[in-house]
Order: C-alpha cells, then sequence, then structure tokens
C-alpha cells in the first residue's frame, strides 16, 4: 500500500523513524528533509500541504498533536510496472506523455485513503509507546529507542500486499477499512458464552477475545466497545506475533480510550498452526500475572473445549456450508459492516469448484492467484469508497451536507475480472468475479452473496 | 495596330478562361466587387504602397499584436453599416446563380476594347532589389523591384513592346498591392511612359525608397472598377478609423461582474534556476495571474506559497527523477488543488479551490492550458514572455471561469461548457443539413485551386487550406480537420470564450488570425512509414458572424518569411470564409439549425420526476432484481425489443436517401430567389410536423405508429425516386421513435456519446433537457456530468501490461432535497454507467438512467451508435 513512512518532529524537524518497504530504493536523508521543509513553509505561511502526486508517487502529510508530521509515500496507481522503452520520441515530449498518463486514474482516488494508513501508523506508535511519549517526548534519542519496538508493526502496514505472496497468508483488511477482520464459525457462540467470559472474568477483566490466523472470532461484549481502529490494530498486533511465541505480556496504550494509560495485553497461544492458530487475549490489569493465567486458567478454561477450538482453524472465513451457498463465478469479497467496525473477507480457494466447471478452472485458475485477487480487491476499494460511497468516518459531515445523492451501487468490469460493490443498511460488499460473469448478473449475485451472509447474522 | 490587336487577343484569352470557371468563381467575383478591391497591407518588408481606390477592409488597419489579430466590430456602432452590407451580400449572390452568370459573361467579352486605366501607388525599395541572392536578377529589375515577371522575350528586340503583367511574383510588390492584375500593361510609372525597351533602364534610376506611381491600362470587365477609376486619392486608414473598430482586449470590468472563482486561485510560472546571491525577492516569479505586483498590495497568499511548489518540483526531479503532477493544501479552511506542468527548469502551476474544480478537473485543466499555450506560442516559454502578459493574462481568466464547475460560476456561463470532457461537443444533424454544412466546408476549402477568379490573377497562393470546421452557438456542425487541428482550434475557441460566451447575437464580423503551433506536429511519428508532412507556418483564420464561428486552418507553405514575421491575413482567405458562412446563410441554414436546436431529438429523454412521483406503484408494478435470487430475465427483454434496433437501422438509410442530390445541389448552392422561397416555405411546416411528432411520441414509445411509419417507408422505396422524395417529405420527416433503454418504458435521463477517433461527443441539447427540466432531473444531470468526468478519466487510463477498466457503472439513490426531511419520502435509483469500446472502433459512450429495467450497456451503445 505504502511505500515509505517517515515520522519527523514538527518543531525541530528531526527524524524519528523511516521504514521503507523491501525492495524499494531508500529516501536520502535530503529527500526527507526537502519534504519536511515544505510542509513546515507552508505551515508558517499558514496552509497546510497535504498531499502531492507525482508521476511515480503519492505524498501525504499529516501533523498530530503540533508534535509529529507523518508523511507517508505510496505509488502512484497509475505507475506503469515497468519502465517502458521511449522510441523514437524527444525528450520533452515523453515525458509530456508520461505526465498526461499518470494523470488518469490516481486524480479520481481521494487521498483519504491514505491519510488512513497515516492515522493507523500513528495510532500504532501510540499503542505501543503511548501518546505522553511520543508527544511530550524530553530526550529524541530515548524516543528513537522506543520506537524501534514499533518497526514490526509499521512494516506489516508497509508489507501487506507482498505478505501474502511471501507465506500465503490471509490477508488483512483492518488497515483499509479500519475495521476489524473476523472470521466466522459456527463455534463462535458457543466459546464466547460459556468460556470466554468467564475466562476474562477470572483473569479480572471485561475485555478479551478469541483471534484465529488474525481474525477475530469473537469478543467480550465491552471488547466491542473499542472502536475500529483500536480493534483492527489489536488483531494486527497479535497477528504479527511468531506462530513460536505461546504466551505474552506486553502493555499497550489504546489511542483513543487510554492514550496515555497502558494496559496489559496478555496473549496465550491455545493451538499453534503455522499462521498463528488460536489465540486468546484479554486486556487486564497489573494482576494476574502471566504466569498464573496461564498456570491456572488456561488448562481448566479451554482445555475440555480443544476440539472444538481445532475445528476453528478453517483454512477460510466463513464455514463451509456458507461457502457453498456462494455463487460459483465469485473470486473473493469483503464484506464491511460500518456500524459495528467488522469486515470479512474471502477468497475462493483456487480449484475449490473445480468439480463444476473443471475445464473453466484449467484456464483461469492459474491466474487468480490470492495475492493478485487481494490487489485488485484492493483496488477496487479505494476506486469506490470516497467516489462513490462514502468513508464511514466522514460519513457525519456529509449527512449534513445536502447532497441527495447517495452511491448505493457500483460495479467496474476490467480486462481479467469484474467487481461490484453493493450498500444495503450498514453492509458495504466488494465483491471480485471472473470474467465470464454476465454484467448484468452481478447485480443479483452481490445481492444473494449479501443475503447468505446476513441470513444468520454471522457478523 | 499589330500591337493592339495582340493585346487585345490576350485579353480575350485570360477573359475565355476566366469564364470557364464555375459558379463558384462568380460568387465570389461578386463577393469580392462588393468588398471593393482589397489590398493586403504586408508588414513584411519596407516596401509599402497605398491603394488610390477602394475602400479597404476594416480590420485591415489593426495592428498585429504578437503575431495574433483579433477583431472585432462593435455591434452597436457597427450595426447600421455592416448590416445592410451583409444583406447585400446575401441577396446579392443569390441572384446570381449559374444562369444569370453566363448570360452575363459574353457582354464584357464583346466590350474587350473598352481599355481602362487604373493608377497604383507602390512604395520600393530599389536597394532591397540589389541585395542578397537578387543580386543575379538585378538585370530584371522589373521581377526585383515590383514584382513584375514579363514573359514574352521574343518581342525583346521590338520597339515600343509593351509591358505586360504575365507573372506576379510570390510576396512582390506588385501583388500584394492586390491591384496588379494579370493581363494588365504597365502604361507609365511616374507618368514616364515606360516600354519593354527603357524599364530596366528607368528603374536602375530609381535609387532611394520612394513611392511609385504606376499607371496600368486594364482590360477588366467589371463595371465597379471603372467607376473607380479616376483618381480618388482618399486614404484608407481613414476609413478604416470610421468604421469605430475595436480590437478584442480584456474587459476586466465585463468578466469581474460575470464572475470570478470563489476562494484563493491563480496561475503561475516559475523558474527553478535561479542564481541566489543575486536574485531579487520576486526573480522567480516569470509571470503571475491575478498579479500581485501591480498593487504593491500584500501579495496573495498562493504566491506567498510558491516556494512549495518550487521545491516540490526540483526535488521530485532531481532526487526521484520524477515530476510533481498536482498538490492539494488546505489555506484559510478552504481545499485548494495546485497542478503543475514541468518544463525543463520552469514550472506552470494553476491553482484553484476545490469548490470550483475538482481534482481530475484541474489535471484536465493544466493539460488544456498546457497545449492551449503551446499551441498558441509553440513552447511554454516562449509564451511566457513579457510581451504575451496582457493577452495571457485574458487567456487565464477565461479558462479558470470556463473550465470551472462552481455553481455561482456555471450559472453564468453558457450551457455548452458544463460537460468537462475534453472533447469537442457536435450536434447531430439532420443528414441533409448535414450534408449542406459539408458542402459548404468543401467548397471553402477548395477555394484555394481556384485563386485566379479574381480579375485574372494566375499567381500561386500563399497558403494551402488544411481543413475547416464550423461552430454554431458552441456546437461543432460540421469539421474536415483531423481530431487533433480540431481539438486545437476548440480549445482556443473554447478558452477565449469565443464559443457561445456572449448572450446576444454578433451583427458584426468577428476575425482572428494567428499563427499557431499544431500540437501533432510536435510528436514525430514512431513509425516511419506513415506520411509526413512538409514543413511550414500554420494559420489560424477564425471568422466569427452572428452565431456560427468558422475556423480554417490555412498552412504557408515554403519559407517565405522569416519566421519572426507573422503575415497580416490574406483578404482572399479572409473573403472566402465570410462568404462560406453568408452562404450557409443566404439559404437560411441557420434557420435550420436554430430549429433543430429547437426541437427534441432522439433519443428522448425522460424527465426524473415522472419516476419520482410514480414511485409508489412504480416499485410494485416493476421491482428491480433484488434479493429474489434471481434476476428477472434481462436476456428476454432484449429479444422483444430486437426489432426495435431492427427499425432504427432501416430509418438510419433513409435518412440517407433522402438527401437526395438535387434537394442537396438546391441548397448548397441556393442561389437562387425560388430555391431559398421554397425553403423558406417548407419550414414553418416541417417545424410543425415535428412538433405534432413531438406530441404523438410524447413518452410511451407505441408500437403501432412505428409499424405504419414503417409501412409507408417500404411502399416508397419501390417507387422512382421523386416519389420517394414526396413520400420522404410527408412521412419520412418523422425519426422512427427510438428508445434506447431495454424494458417497456423509456429510463433514460441523460447520455453522452463520445467518439475519441473524431474528437467529437454528443450529448442531449439544452432543448432536449429543457423539455424535461426539474429541480430532479437538474440534479441528476448535474451529478451525470460530475461523474461521468470520473469514469472518463479512469476509462483513460491506458496500461498495456497491466488491467484497464471497459465498463464501470454506479447507481445513485437520489432523493429530492424537498422531501429530504421526511423520512418515508420518494426516491428514485439511477445508473450511471460508463462503457469504453475498443473495437470495432474506439468509443466511449456513459448514459444515465432510471432502474427499473436492466440494461447491457453493449446493447446500448450499439443502438446509439444507429442513433448518431
Amino acid at each position: 500500500m505504502a511505500e515509505h513512512v517517515i515520522c519527523i518532529t514538527a518543531n525541530a524537524g528531526l527524524p524519528l523513524l523511516t521504514r521503507s518497504k523491501p525492495g524499494c530504493p531508500p529516501m536520502t536523508f535530503p529527500f526527507i528533509g526537502s519534504l519536511y521543509g515544505v510542509h513546515m513553509f507552508g505551515s508558517n505561511q499558514g496552509a497546510s500541504l497535504q498531499s502531492t502526486v507525482t508521476v511515480h508517487h503519492r505524498v501525504v502529510w499529516k501533523t498530530y498533536h503540533e508534535s509529529i508530521v507523518l508523511i507517508v509515500v505510496a505509488p502512484n496507481e497509475d505507475r506503469k510496472s515497468k519502465n517502458q522503452p521511449v522510441t523514437n520520441r524527444r525528450e520533452s515530449d515523453s515525458a509530456l506523455e508520461l505526465q498526461q498518463s499518470s494523470r488518469n486514474l490516481t486524480s479520481t482516488v481521494p487521498d483519504d485513503h491514505l491519510f488512513r494508513l497515516a492515522d493507523n501508523i500513528f495510532n500504532a506508535l501510540v499503542m505501543l509507546i503511548g501518546i505522553d511519549d511520543l508527544v511530550k517526548f524530553r530526550s529524541i534519542d530515548h524516543l528513537k529507542k522506543a520506537l524501534k519496538s514499533s518497526y514490526h508493526i509499521i512494516d506489516s502496514f508497509l508489507e501487506s500486499d507482498t505478505v501474502m505472496k511471501k507465506n500465503e497468508n490471509c490477508p488483512l483488511f483492518g488497515d483499509l477499512t479500519q475495521c476489524v477482520d473476523v472470521a466466522v464459525n459456527t463455534e463462535a457462540k458457543f466459546l464466547e458464552k460459556e468460556h470466554l467470559q468467564e475466562f476474562a472474568k477470572a483473569a479480572g477483566s471485561k475485555y478479551g477475545c478469541l483471534v484465529v490466523d488474525g481474525r477475530l472470532l469473537c469478543a467480550t461484549e465491552s471488547w466491542w466497545l473499542l472502536d475500529g481502529q483500536e480493534l483492527a490494530l489489536l488483531s494486527r498486533l497479535i497477528s504479527l506475533f511468531p506462530p513460536s511465541v505461546t504466551a505474552s505480556d506486553i502493555p499497550v496504550f489504546l489511542p483513543n480510550v487510554s492514550p496515555a494509560i497502558p494496559h496489559r495485553l496478555v496473549m496465550l497461544t491455545l493451538i499453534v498452526r503455522p499462521r498463528g492458530g488460536v489465540r486468546v487475549c484479554v486486556l487486564c490489569g497489573p494482576e494476574p500475572s502471566l504466569m498464573e493465567i496461564k498456570e491456572r486458567f488456561v488448562q481448566s478454561f479451554w482445555g475440555p473445549v480443544t476440539n472444538n477450538l481445532q475445528r476453528c482453524c478453517t483454512p477460510t472465513s466463513i464455514p463451509d456450508a456458507t461457502a457453498s451457498l456462494l455463487p460459483s463465478d465469485l473470486l473473493a469479497f469483503l464484506l464491511v459492516d460500518i456500524e459495528i467496525n467488522r469486515c470479512l473477507s474471502y477468497f475462493t480457494p483456487p480449484g475449490g469448484k473445480e468439480i463444476v466447471n473443471r475445464r473453466k478452472q484449467q484456464k483461469s485458475t492459474s491466474d487468480y492467484e490470492p495475492s493478485w485477487l487481494y490487489d485488485k480487491l484492493v483496488e477496487f476499494y479505494k476506486c469506490v469508497v470516497g467516489t462513490s460511497f462514502p468513508f464511514p468516518e466522514n460519513e457525519d459531515d456529509t449527512s449534513h451536507d445536502s447532497t441527495p445523492h447517495a452511491g448505493i451501487a457500483h460495479y467496474r468490469c476490467l480486462r481479467r475480472h469484474k467487481c461490484f460493490a453493493l450498500v444495503k443498511s450498514q453492509y458495504q460488499l466488494f465483491a471480485l468475479y471472473s470474467k465470464e460473469t454476465p454484467t448484468y448478473a452481478m447485480q443479483g449475485l452481490t445481492e444473494r452473496i449479501l443475503k447468505v451472509l446476513s441470513k444468520d447474522d454471522l457478523l | 495596330m499589330a500591337d493592339a490587336s495582340a493585346q487585345q487577343n490576350r485579353a480575350f484569352l485570360y477573359t475565355q478562361m476566366q469564364r470557364n470557371r464555375g459558379l463558384k468563381a462568380a460568387r465570389q467575383f461578386a463577393l469580392e466587387e462588393y468588398e471593393g478591391s482589397d489590398n493586403s497591407d504586408d508588414s513584411y518588408s519596407d516596401s509599402e504602397y497605398t491603394t488610390s481606390s477602394g475602400d479597404s477592409n476594416p480590420w485591415e488597419g489593426e495592428d498585429l499584436n504578437a503575431g495574433e489579430l483579433l477583431y472585432e466590430d462593435e455591434p452597436e456602432v457597427d450595426s447600421d453599416k455592416e448590416v445592410p452590407k451583409l444583406n447585400e451580400h446575401r441577396e446579392d449572390p443569390s441572384d446570381e446563380n449559374v444562369k444569370t452568370y453566363k448570360n452575363a459573361r459574353p457582354k464584357p467579352l464583346t466590350a474587350t476594347g473598352t481599355s481602362s486605366l487604373k493608377v497604383v501607388e507602390v512604395r520600393v525599395n530599389a536597394a532591397l532589389s540589389y541585395s542578397g541572392r537578387q543580386i543575379s536578377l538585378s538585370h530584371n529589375l522589373l521581377a526585383s523591384m515590383l514584382g513584375i515577371v514579363m514573359v514574352d522575350t521574343s518581342g525583346k528586340g521590338k520597339k515600343n513592346e509593351k509591358v505586360v503583367v504575365d507573372l506576379l511574383i510570390p510576396g512582390g510588390v506588385a501583388l500584394r498591392s492586390g491591384q496588379i492584375n494579370l493581363g494588365d500593361v504597365l502604361i507609365a510609372i511616374n507618368d514616364v511612359c515606360v516600354t519593354a525597351r527603357n524599364i530596366e533602364k528607368f528603374l536602375k534610376s530609381i535609387i532611394r525608397p520612394m513611392v511609385l506611381k504606376i499607371t496600368l491600362q486594364t482590360f477588366s470587365d467589371k463595371p465597379m472598377l471603372q467607376n473607380k477609376l479616376p483618381f480618388q486619392s482618399k486614404p484608407p486608414s481613414v476609413t478604416a478609423r470610421e468604421c469605430e473598430v475595436k480590437v478584442l482586449n480584456p474587459h476586466p470590468g465585463r468578466l469581474k461582474q460575470l464572475y470570478s472563482l470563489p476562494g484563493p486561485h491563480g496561475v503561475f510560472f516559475l523558474t527553478l534556476n535561479l542564481r541566489s546571491e543575486t536574485a531579487s525577492e520576486d526573480d522567480d516569479l516569470l509571470y503571475s495571474y491575478p498579479h500581485s505586483g501591480l498593487l504593491h498590495e500584500t501579495p496573495s497568499k498562493l504566491s506567498q506559497l510558491r516556494g512549495i511548489f518550487v521545491t516540490l518540483a526540483d526535488v521530485m526531479k532531481q532526487m526521484q527523477s520524477s515530476e510533481v503532477l498536482s498538490t492539494t493544501l488546505i489555506i484559510n479552511g478552504q481545499l485548494v488543488h495546485c497542478a503543475y506542468h514541468q518544463v525543463k527548469t520552469e514550472v506552470f502551476v494553476i491553482c484553484v479551490p476545490d469548490v470550483a474544480y475538482s481534482l481530475p478537473q484541474v489535471h484536465k485543466t493544466v493539460s488544456a492550458a498546457v497545449r492551449l499555450l503551446n499551441i498558441m506560442y509553440g513552447s511554454l516559454l516562449s509564451a511566457f514572455q513579457p510581451e504575451n502578459k496582457h493577452r495571457l493574462d485574458q487567456i487565464f481568466q477565461h479558462l479558470l471561469l470556463v473550465n470551472s464547475s462552481a455553481v455561482e460560476v456555471t450559472k453564468k456561463l453558457p450551457a455548452s461548457t458544463s460537460y468537462k470532457i475534453p472533447s469537442v461537443r457536435k450536434l447531430k444533424l439532420p443528414t441533409d443539413l448535414q450534408g449542406n454544412v459539408d458542402a459548404a466546408l468543401a467548397e471553402l476549402e477548395a477555394s484555394d485551386f481556384d485563386d485566379g477568379t479574381k480579375a485574372v490573377n494566375f499567381t500561386r497562393r500563399l497558403y494551402t487550406v488544411r481543413g475547416s470546421c464550423i461552430f454554431y452557438d458552441g456546437y461543432l456542425l460540421a469539421n474536415h480537420l483531423p481530431e487533433e487541428d480540431l481539438y486545437d482550434v476548440f480549445l482556443y475557441c473554447y478558452n477565449s470564450g469565443l464559443l457561445g460566451i456572449r448572450e446576444k447575437e454578433r451583427s458584426g464580423l468577428l476575425l482572428n488570425w494567428r499563427e499557431v503551433f499544431c500540437w501533432k506536429n510536435r510528436f514525430e511519428s514512431a513509425e516511419k512509414n506513415i506520411y509526413k508532412e512538409p514543413s511550414g507556418r500554420y494559420f489560424w483564420l477564425i471568422i466569427g458572424l452572428k452565431r456560427s464561428i468558422l475556423c480554417v486552418l490555412l498552412k504557408l507553405n515554403g519559407n517565405l518569411f522569416p519566421s519572426s514575421h507573422t503575415p497580416r491575413p490574406d483578404s482572399n482567405y479572409v473573403n472566402y470564409a465570410k462568404a462560406a458562412l453568408m452562404n450557409l446563410d443566404s439559404c437560411n441554414f441557420y434557420d435550420y439549425v436554430q430549429q433543430r436546436l429547437s426541437t427534441i431529438s432522439t433519443p428522448y429523454l425522460v424527465p426524473a420526476g415522472d419516476y419520482l412521483s410514480k414511485q409508489s406503484s412504480f416499485f410494485k408494478s416493476n421491482k428491480p432484481p433484488s434479493g429474489q435470487g434471481s434476476t428477472p430475465g434481462k436476456g428476454f427483454k432484449l429479444n422483444f425489443n430486437s426489432p426495435l434496433k431492427l427499425k432504427s437501422a432501416t430509418s438510419d438509410s433513409d435518412d440517407g436517401r433522402r438527401a437526395s442530390p438535387s434537394r442537396l445541389s438546391q441548397s448548397s448552392a441556393g442561389k437562387s430567389p425560388v430555391a431559398s422561397n421554397a425553403v423558406e416555405a417548407q419550414t414553418p411546416k416541417s417545424s410543425v410536423k415535428r412538433l405534432f411528432r413531438e406530441k404523438s411520441f410524447s413518452s410511451q414509445g407505441s408500437s403501432e405508429s412505428m409499424g405504419s411509419g414503417k409501412t409507408t417507408k417500404r411502399k416508397g422505396t419501390n417507387l422512382g425516386m421523386e416519389n420517394v422524395q414526396n413520400a420522404l417529405t410527408t412521412v419520412g420527416d418523422e425519426h422512427c421513435y427510438t428508445q434506447l433503454t431495454a424494458g417497456n418504458e423509456n429510463s433514460l435521463f441523460c447520455y453522452l456519446d463520445l467518439d475519441p477517433l473524431r474528437g467529437v461527443f454528443i450529448t442531449p441539447t439544452e432543448f432536449d433537457l429543457s423539455a424535461v427540466d426539474s429541480e430532479s432531473h437538474q440534479a441528476i444531470v448535474t451529478s451525470f456530468k460530475k461523474y461521468a468526468l470520473i469514469l472518463h478519466q479512469r476509462m483513460s487510463r491506458k496500461n498495456p501490461n497491466g488491467d484497464y477498466c471497459i465498463e464501470e457503472g454506479i447507481l445513485f439513490k437520489f432523493q429530492s432535497s424537498k422531501h429530504q426531511q421526511k423520512k418515508n419520502s420518494p426516491y428514485l435509483q439511477y445508473w450511471i454507467v460508463g462503457r469504453a469500446m475498443r473495437s470495432p472502433v474506439e468509443k466511449e459512450f456513459y448514459v444515465c438512467f432510471h432502474n427499473s429495467a436492466p440494461q447491457t450497456m453493449v446493447e446500448l451503445a450499439f443502438k446509439s451508435g444507429f442513433e448518431f
């Protein structure tokens, strides 16, 4: 999603943190200095610099608490994957053409997606360091050292699209949608009612949740009271622990609820799987200790339901019974519930429906790798939200704004796939279909998917 | 005596040749007479001349500002002078159709002997005639000094052989005077008798720059000239001044009243290459609009912020080898977009507030501005020279206004500017009208072949006509230019406010003449096989009369003039163009167009308000596909509609037949009063018919009436040509009612048909929209315009490796603002869909329709192909 993240103090311009996506050429110090310089110059003149689009990049600036400036550099949407050979054209003209062609898609995708990313990154910093240390720091070196602990989570934002290619991980959309990724399983209700609540209570907390491979399976009622960003960040944090970590106990600051006072995030791995497995988390006070929880409660609360927990470790985020109801042309979908800040994503496993249309699959499945689908789903989301669908966080503004036109569906047909997005009450559904799907059928299909998903109150 | 008969023979020959020219010649000839003798005052050399007869064109006296002539008659002052003159034109050529011309012609022939004398004064500079390469010609001073060539060398030895003008050298003094014609005989210079014998000797004696009074014997048959022959010596400049001409200049008052953009805006041209030690504060600012330096007040916020633009541009270029495209800022709580264009070390920036411009719009505007400046001045660097400042202010003032979509501004702007798609809006004309206007343009373009029409003047023309196009009220009527050149012309006219920005009709003449640097010539084609045009200089001749504007692209071949010099408009071309416009006027073409603009055109739109009011019943009866798990058979509906498609095809071919040759020639040549009367007589009748048709097909496509229309046509085809025409004028004037959308009811709210190959787009006319006008419909159309631009922007992303978008659609739910408070207020759902087709021809198509019946875009676009 982004290539570089720079964090600079607003007053002195001291770089606190610079992270780059692996494979991208690192940014030189003068360049960082210039980016900071123009922003500061603008703010001294009473103008706040928001964003800039260049032929290759988009850059956004955002100031937090008047002390930290985040600069996010992302690739331009129109950027060609490879430099195309320029033939027989004068230099100025080829540059001119490049300028023209770079203006196309980029200008229609709003900057807000990158601002969201910047917000996520800032909140991640707050979560790990606390607002006081971040904003009112005393020693820059101390802060820099403290920020090192956040490299891992920031890198995960930068690598979100490459992570899939590496280890076939299920991608998370939390940073894009500012909602928490959830997994749906029939066991969830039972586990929450019978075990999770009791477990949290025993640990002296109202906040507890079960996470499967980075997705939230179930959580206590209080946990759901956290806002979408916090939920998404906590899940991301938990999913970042390597599978070998079986228990951890770290202080976290909740960016919106308690940015200054830390809580303990206690995480225990119940079932180990290559992608993270099933983990139970509680947010609690100083008592009880990790050892105490681990030894006293884990076995007693979770031992009896190991089989149920095993059953939750499905490769897909929705139960097979539901998946079988989905249309066969569906490649992937992303369902966002903007009211309760949850999102559910699903990728049709390659070759999953080979019995029905084996021939088609043989031709096309190889094209639709999950990472490609993920890229397309993200691209579609960015094209739709902010253009025809409102941003959930801005919705209060737009409702006052007297715009009587509200987008309720949006589709795009591209060279290799088709996408359809639908809004219904609090749901936003983004679906990807194969190229063979008739355009006119997409609305019906998408409505059917939404109906299937909302029928059992899955979210 | 023998000499005299030789003269007569020669004159006869010329006249004979002239007689063989057709109708065009006659018309132009007549026109020339009314125009009076024209003189192309050329500031090129220091040779100048004054004519002693005839009044000049009023614009001749105007200065050429930075290579551009922008001239406009002030309608109020000029109306009493100009209008009658126009009327004369209108009537006169119509009197003179082919027959009368032929009858009239022989008469002067018999009177060839009645020669007449005329006096032309030319200014010559003898020194120039000897200089440079022309030194070799010094034995032929007649050619080098006066630009006259006498071919007849056989008579060299003869005494008293007269000096006959056999050839005129292009650019020579004689040709530019416009008074000396082929076949004339030089009698005397400065009242000294000259012959072939003594002419060289005489010219040798002229060593200082001086005015020569040349007396010529002419065998012209123009009665007018004879009247004028007596030596009148009224300087033409006086008559020009009397016309109260007024150069178009920026009217600061007028546009300020019109509106200025809300919020901060500005245009800057900044340089990155500045020596810091010697530079003063404002040295990096090569140009700015609005001016900051003038008033010595606090410079505008944006101009203070220009450091950001410069730095960003520099940093991105130096360190990322990338170029900056746009920046978004918040100034005083207002979102401001700035778009850049970088040329080497200079940056061109346009800053506009978000309320007036969306981000894609700013990008489009900056591309357009860069192209426009390149067309006008060759490059951005030469555009932003200090001497152009005034002109640039004017351009940017218009440009920022016409491209904005701020509500306050668009209300005051003509409706034609409301689509921000970078293409030309075309008016779909009935085939016969289209044929007429195309014929008129073709005729104009052909006029550079027969240049000798005016008197007997067989010289090469300076220019060749590359093409022309005609606009009416902001609509493109016809175009004979390649699409890149068309877009060049359009950009210029659009952004100079020539296209219908004024409310009242232009009664005087608008003349715009300037050198252009065609955009397509900037790009050298990669393929070597493609034909490359020889280099040359291009000029625009833009003539406006009443509500129409005719643009002609002229090419000056070779390197006749040094590049620093811009020749003045050639009065021949101006007159041809004017004649073309007036010819169209004389056959009531504009009335037809006006009538076309005030009738509803297919495909018909349906008012959105209808759906809003009949909401409840509508949804019960015709439920859109929803959670039923299946879509109500789209495919079946299409099948039911297929006869409709067929019908549109037949009506199309019938249209083509209707533009029968006889009618076409009648109205294109349309000079006879009978013909024009007939045309006039038809006008009300057909308008009544059209009105009737509208009523009968108001909103429902009743299949019965369509069927009847079809059978009549079928009958017509079996009969002869005449009958077909009769049948068609009675019945066939009605287009078949065609409904673009599928389903029982028409559900089309708005459409836009973009043809990138021809560079034009077609939308409903203002009348179409006003017919379905309502608050809700307006709101929907506004939203359509906005999103069509976004969709267009996304479609135009051409990435051969990656994905590209073929079709994109958005479904909106619209609630009328009146009912917004109430909970269960009526609403309607409409689609805005765009589709790009790459085969068989490249085309983009945008529609806005109600969500009642499912549509397939392929079929809609296919149908629209038959429509247009």
